[in-house]
């Protein structure tokens, strides 16, 4: 059903396109970027120089460097979508862990607890993220180093950027469980005997997975667009470096060639070299719209499934509204059904 | 009565808190280690600052200034663009939605299947655009639609920008609310005396419908929040949350967090008040 589903298809099918052949492109070329400086026409001659136009060089022209966009977007790619899936999935984890324990065991979130985790709503997130995270990211200009090595950083980083989102998910889960926890049918397996631990497998669980799948992908959407801030606010994934340049304008380059550091770097120059800050925002939002995609595909497929037994009912329905009637048409309706009842009056 | 003072009086000392401590974070860690001390140093330290509000002061340079009065017009302008522009998002999106409704069933299952592509764009991807937009409209015609480089606070076009994705995110929930309240019985009573389309969706249906619209667009206030921060920072308007980030101080942090906290709580709380009024039911 779900593997039918179009939009769903689309969605993943975009995702593992960019991952698997920024991967590919690792370990077939290794990570090699083309550089194209100076552009000369066929009879050799000069005609312009970096940063060169999508229409000169193919397909989305060079940075002030000369180096190609395209590769750099595919090298990034991994990058951007391998830390966001990841931190989506610690969010994901820790707040089904405490959300459905915190369901299960207590009653429902207390006014206090909803008010304090409420308090995030009045802060935006990425400028949170931001204070928490610039002194360990950016580089410290005047002496040139970092504080902590690549991978430090990077934990540091995926660790904050998924506590931030832990709270609201936790409650959110939590309030969800319990709700499931009060419907009838609960009731009915505890009446039967079962203890907390197996209907919370056998009947809460398989109620809970399609809300926790949109939950993941939601919040997947949420950390690219809070990387893609915080790389406009020239916070780069596993840190930046900072060249203070009191002449031609502060440098800030990214350590990896992700994204969202392609972004920021080169944000200012929108106005007049279009292309180099569009084109990475361009993919984000490719990215984005395609995992909003296979939310959506998502989403109709469990709705699908109610909508098609509904159908179903509808056409046997019809049958019995014929118009030429022959005696053909006249039949039990019930005819299963009452058979189905003598069989229960015989085992009695 | 004493019960809605309880109510909203607990939420709100209760978030109050919330921002207190959110605020004070950025000391937990010192550098990667975590510093409960740091950040107990800090909580007290910004209380005490905040205690004697009228002291704090901000530094421009070498030179200090007092704080207040000065932040209420960074304040009062970030929530003029916040407030406009979800209200602008709210009302276009209602329109939208009046239209759709009165679409036929083949049409608004269509834009119901493409609404959800647009809103799930980022930010950065229309403020982009805007810019894009801007330049090339000037080169065109050599009018400059908005000096977004000036000193001096611009309000239609940030607003504009600012609704354009609450406002996509607003029509997508009104639509699905009312097509919700559609199917209710009363609606049907109302068809059957022969209340016209327009009447029996702004005056009954609008009226059960403000309460879904609330719990299901609550998160679109934050949305916006952060909207705003992106949109201060790319345009450089003088707001209060760019203002916070230019000034990197711990007490500061936590005042302009507060400041922006009170007014959209009290804003949130009068909403809900109303539409339980209006629809004669209590919400939690």
């Amino acid at each position: 059903m779900l593997m039918k589903n179009p939009m769903f298809l689309t969605g993943i099918l975009v995702l593992i396109l960019l991952f698997g052949g920024s991967v590919f492109y690792t370990i077939a070329y290794d990570d090699h970027i083309p550089q194209t400086f100076m552009l000369y026409n066929e009879e050799g001659n000069l005609i312009d120089k970096a940063p060169l136009t999508p229409s000169q060089v193919e397909p989305f022209g060079t940075d002030k460097l000369g180096y190609h966009l395209f590769q750099q977007i595919i090298i990034g790619a991994k990058y951007t979508i391998g830390i966001a899936l990841l931190i989506a999935c610690m969010r994901m984890s820790l707040s089904f862990v405490a959300g459905v324990i915190s369901g299960t065991y207590s009653k429902k979130t207390s006014r206090v607890t909803s008010g304090l985790v409420d308090a995030m709503q009045y802060i935006p997130i990425s400028l949170l993220s931001y204070f928490i995270l610039r002194g360990v990211l950016m580089e410290n200009g005047m002496e040139g180093t970092f504080q902590y090595n690549f991978w430090e950083r990077l934990i540091f980083e995926v660790i904050i950027l998924t506590a931030v989102a832990v709270p609201t998910t936790t409650v959110l889960i939590s309030n969800e469980t319990h709700s499931l926890w009060q419907k009838s049918y609960i009731e009915g397996a505890r009446i039967l005997g079962g203890s907390k631990v197996r209907i919370l497998f056998k009947h809460i669980f398989p109620h809970l997975w399609p809300r926790m799948m949109i939950i993941f992908l939601q919040q997947l959407i949420n950390v690219f667009i809070l990387l893609l801030h915080l790389g406009l606010l020239k916070l780069f994934l596993g840190g930046t470096i900072f060249n203070p340049d009191p002449q031609l304008g502060d440098e800030y380059r990214s350590v990896s060639s992700e994204w969202s550091g392609l972004i920021g770097s080169t944000y200012e120059f929108l106005p007049y070299n279009t292309w180099i800050p569009l084109i990475p925002i361009l993919f984000f939002v490719v990215v984005i719209l395609s995992v909003n995609i296979t939310l959506e595909g998502y989403k109709q497929s469990q709705n699908g499934q109610v909508g098609k037994r509904r159908k179903r009912r509808k056409e046997v329905h019809t049958t019995t509204e014929e118009k030429n009637v022959s005696a053909g048409s006249f039949y039990f309706i019930n005819h299963e059904e009452s058979e189905y009842e003598d069989q229960k009056a015989v085992n009695r | 009565m004493i019960r809605g003072v309880y109510r909203f009086g607990v939420k709100f000392i209760a978030s109050f808190v919330g921002v207190l401590l959110l605020g004070a974070l950025p000391g937990l860690f010192n550098g990667m280690k975590l510093d409960l001390g740091g950040y107990g140093d800090r909580l007290v330290a910004t209380i005490q600052k905040l205690m004697a509000y009228n002291e704090l002061t901000f530094r421009v340079g070498d030179n200090q200034y007092p704080l207040f009065p000065e932040l209420f017009t960074y304040l009062n302008y970030s929530l003029i663009l916040l407030f406009s522009a979800l209200i602008l998002a709210f009302i276009s999106a209602l329109g939208a939605t009046y239209l759709t409704m009165m679409l036929p069933i083949k049409f608004k299952q269509m834009i119901k299947r493409g609404s959800f592509l647009f809103e799930s764009l980022p930010d950065v991807f229309i403020l982009a655009c805007v810019q894009i937009g801007v330049i090339w409209f000037y080169k065109k015609t050599s009018i400059l639609l908005v000096d977004i480089a000036a000193f001096e606070r611009i309000y239609a076009m940030p607003i504009l920008v600012l609704s354009i994705l609450p406002a996509l995110l607003f029509y997508r929930i009104m639509l699905h609310v009312f097509e919700e309240e559609a199917e209710k019985p009363y609606v049907e009573l109302a068809k059957t005396k022969g209340v016209a389309g327009t009447a029996l969706m702004f005056v009954h249906m609008f009226r059960n419908a403000l309460l879904p619209i609330y719990f299901h667009s609550r998160s679109i206030i934050w949305f916006a929040l952060s909207n705003l921060f992106i949109m201060e920072f790319v345009f450089n308007l003088n707001g209060i949350i760019c203002y916070m980030y230019t000034n990197p101080t711990p007490e500061l942090f936590t005042v302009g967090a507060l400041l922006l906290f009170v007014p959209i709580f009290i804003i949130l709380g009068l909403y809900q008040l109303l539409a339980e009024r209006v629809s004669k039911a209590e919400a939690l």
